[in-house]
């Protein structure tokens, strides 16, 4: 059993910090962040022994690795506003004073924390040169620059929004997609996919699944750009902002709905909201705001797929660019996880993706037959056919790998 | 007699009490027989003239309309409309509950291709309805100048009502088209059982996977807003179902969905911890040997859970779904799932 309390020490490097803790008792869940344990169960969607995720606040998630005797919690925290900063909490039934950094020691195997025990949890950032405890009330948070404080692009033109869009489909951009193998690792633990049959997987992988994503990025571009323009000054035509932000609310609602696999839904919840928020504030854009706060308010999840849209539109990126460029993203991804699971190498996988553009060029045709306005005229209307059993099973069975190096 | 004058001759019932047999003109005993008569290029058959174009009207559209309620201690079956070939058999009343348990039936043996069958099912507040099939829903072969052959089903359930549809598996012939369209509504507290199992044809024939097309698209929704959206076609010479993405190594396959409305989220996990138990304990992972079988559980976006599985042969499915339904009905309700009397 796992028992974090409400006074546990967020260790600092640059910025990162806790500011949702979460209680887990019997490994199930709780998020101190929203006050009370049932209150917490509303909002958290547990994965699997260990692993924690908060659908309302998204702030934590954790991975017990507890197959070699010591328990060794890792957890990812995303709250930062630099970004996604993986640190590694160590736990210990004493009480280290403030200050202490329990660096990495295992407990021993003997000291399994109890739910009665209170825990005191340090946190370190990893990589962080001079790691400190500090409790948690006397981190600053920092705060949002307000948008006209925000830098925005010098030049203007297509050039400007290459540099965009470049940047917001890198691989690197820091919402933590480098940690879900969405279903791969247990299809490569099972022995379903090998690195003879990857490419042929990823093929079909892009018939099936990425495809639907191309089509709510795309529906979501049209809100994007249509909101682009009520945003700034909702008030001459209120009414018609309204019907965009509740447009934009249903298409994530439908796409969480076609997403039978929590595991995979959440991780696309999780990836959203973080790239949503981080394009947010790195823009400074109104109705990318303006997006964020009404799904915040009606307790409604950000997909992944739908918010790349949504910032392409937004931001005035090319529609297709736009599409092209997140299914682009969405396959490397799962090709980076490929290179961590099976024996295949950087070139193969190169090659691989090279080959695979005309699957893709289908994927993203299938998304251009559906006409924007069709979209904005009826979100419930979007239907997109999808047939990826397999994938949906190992995403449900993920959590009872003996192992696992992803979230996902 | 032509299935055109069978369904003209159909007067809909109205308020056909539960228990009593159903009165509509709905085809005597000779009907199935009638059915086949005028369905002569008959899907059976693999050797068949194809239809001209000006005989596509003549395709069957039928109607089935059921309503559940509840005046007293037992749910009541209405009968609103039956049109031939879609029949249904007098209800039962289950021993405690009430429930009413009724089994739907084709009369022309299955789904012919040019079928155009709507199934409506209304549950009433606080009523309790068992629907399932009398045997597999065959999807005959298609029939050149027809169109697809059409399923659309619409159920809903009031509040406080449980409906548990559970059909028998879908069987696609060669050569079969089919699209099936179901649209599912449920008010608060109401509840939902719902499986789905698609054989990969006629196996022991030796048509696996030799149909042309198999369309799903199932909605279920609760105050407008979708909490389950499946949208897939199989076509298998366009796509091949032995990818790793779609079915692999596992020609059949079902989904269970397990629908509440308003149970508490923890609820939900906790049934979803106990079913993945279950799923574990029946999984066969070794996805080479002969009786292989997958089971994966998780809860839905919100209200429900599904239960997924993939199988190198039937049996395994139709004999451990009802343990998923029974556990999920005794946590869910307290009460026990009483099964059709089926083999498993």
């Amino acid at each position: 059993m796992l028992h974090i309390i409400d006074e546990p020490v967020a260790v600092n490097g640059k910025g990162a910090r806790v500011n949702a803790l979460c209680l887990a008792a019997d490994l199930t869940e709780m998020c101190a962040d929203c006050t009370s344990l049932d209150g917490g169960r509303e909002h958290l969607a547990v994965r699997k022994q260990g692993d924690i995720f908060c659908a309302q606040t998204g702030r934590l998630s954790l991975k017990v690795h507890r197959n070699f005797g010591p328990i060794v919690v890792s957890l990812a925290v995303e709250t930062c506003r630099l970004g996604c900063h993986n640190v590694t909490i160590i736990l210990s039934n004493g009480s280290p004073s403030p200050g202490d950094r329990l660096g990495d020691r295992p407990l021993p195997e003997n000291s399994m924390p109890t739910l009665a025990s209170r825990m005191l949890i340090s946190v370190s950032q990893i990589n962080a040169t001079q790691p400190s405890s500090i409790p948690l009330n006397a981190v600053p948070f920092p705060v949002a620059a307000s948008p006209a404080a925000v830098p925005t692009s010098v030049g203007t033109g297509q050039e400007d929004r290459l540099l965009d869009l470049l940047h917001l489909a890198d691989s690197a951009l820091p919402i933590g997609a480098q940690s879900h193998s969405f279903g791969l690792e247990t299809l490569t633990a099972s022995g379903m996919v090998t690195s003879a049959n990857l490419e042929a997987f990823l093929r079909d992988y892009i018939e099936e699944v990425i495809v639907v994503d191309c089509v709510y990025c795309r529906a979501a571009y049209a809100l994007g750009a249509d909101l682009a323009q009520t945003a700034p000054d909702p008030t001459p035509d209120p009414t018609r902002h309204t019907e965009l932000l509740a447009d934009w609310l249903a298409l994530n609602r439908r796409l969480g709905a076609l997403r039978t696999a929590q595991e995979t839904r959440v991780a696309g919840e999780v990836l959203g909201r973080r790239f949503l928020a981080l394009a947010a504030e790195a823009s400074g854009n109104t109705a990318l705001r303006a997006a964020l706060d009404a799904a915040q308010q009606a307790g409604v999840a950000c997909h992944h797929a739908p918010a790349f849209g949504l910032v392409g539109g937004a931001l005035g990126l090319e529609a297709d660019a736009t599409t092209a460029a997140f299914a682009q993203q969405a396959l490397a991804a799962l090709c980076a996880a490929a290179q961590k699971l099976l024996p295949v190498g950087q070139s193969a996988v190169t090659h691989m993706r090279w080959r695979l553009k005309p699957a893709l060029h289908a994927a993203l045709a299938q998304s251009h037959a559906i006409p924007l306005a069709d979209v904005v005229a009826d979100v419930a209307a979007i239907t997109v056919a999808s047939f990826a059993p397999q994938v949906e099973l190992a995403s449900m069975r993920h959590p009872a790998l003996p192992v696992r190096l992803f979230i996902s | 007699m032509p299935i055109s004058e069978l369904r003209s001759s159909a007067t809909p019932i109205n308020s056909v009490a539960i228990g009593s047999a159903p009165t509509s003109s709905a085809p005597t005993s000779s009907a199935p027989a009638a059915v086949r008569d005028d369905a002569q290029p008959h899907a059976l058959c693999n050797a068949h003239a194809p239809r001209p174009q000006s005989q596509v009207n003549s395709q069957v559209d039928s109607r089935l309309s059921l309503a559940f309620d509840k005046p007293g201690a037992a749910t009541r079956l209405q009968l609103r409309t039956q049109e031939p070939p879609q029949r249904v058999v007098r209800a039962f009343t289950a021993p405690h509950t009430g429930a009413a348990l009724v089994h739907l039936h084709n009369l022309s043996g299955g789904v012919l291709g040019g079928d155009q069958l709507q199934l409506d099912i209304a549950v009433g507040a606080h009523a309790e309805a068992q629907v399932t099939t009398t045997g597999a829903t065959r999807v005959y072969r298609h029939r050149p100048g027809y169109a697809d052959a059409r399923q659309t089903t619409t159920l809903q359930v009031a509040a406080g009502g449980l409906l548990e549809y559970l059909p028998d598996a879908l069987i696609p012939f060669a050569g079969a088209r089919y699209q099936q369209h179901t649209r599912i509504e449920l008010a608060p507290d109401a509840g939902l059982f719902y499986w789905e199992t698609v054989t990969p044809g006629r196996v022991a024939a030796g048509e696996v996977f030799a149909y042309a097309r198999v369309g799903v698209d199932l909605e279920i929704a609760t105050a407008g807003v979708p909490i389950l959206v499946e949208a897939y076609a199989l076509e298998p010479d366009k796509r091949p179902l032995t990818s790793p993405a779609r079915l692999g190594d596992y020609p059949y396959f079902t989904t269970f969905y397990i629908c509440r409305v308003g149970v508490a989220p923890a609820v939900w996990t906790t049934l979803e911890t106990e079913l993945g138990a279950l799923a574990q304990h029946h999984t066969r992972p070794d996805h080479t040997g002969p009786d292989s079988v997958l089971w994966g559980v998780s809860r839905l976006a919100a209200h429900g859970l599904v239960i997924r599985a993939l199988a190198k042969r039937h049996q395994p499915l139709a004999a451990t779904l009802p343990k998923f339904w029974q556990h999920a009905k005794a946590a869910l309700y307290g009460r026990a799932a009483i099964l059709p009397r089926k083999l498993y």
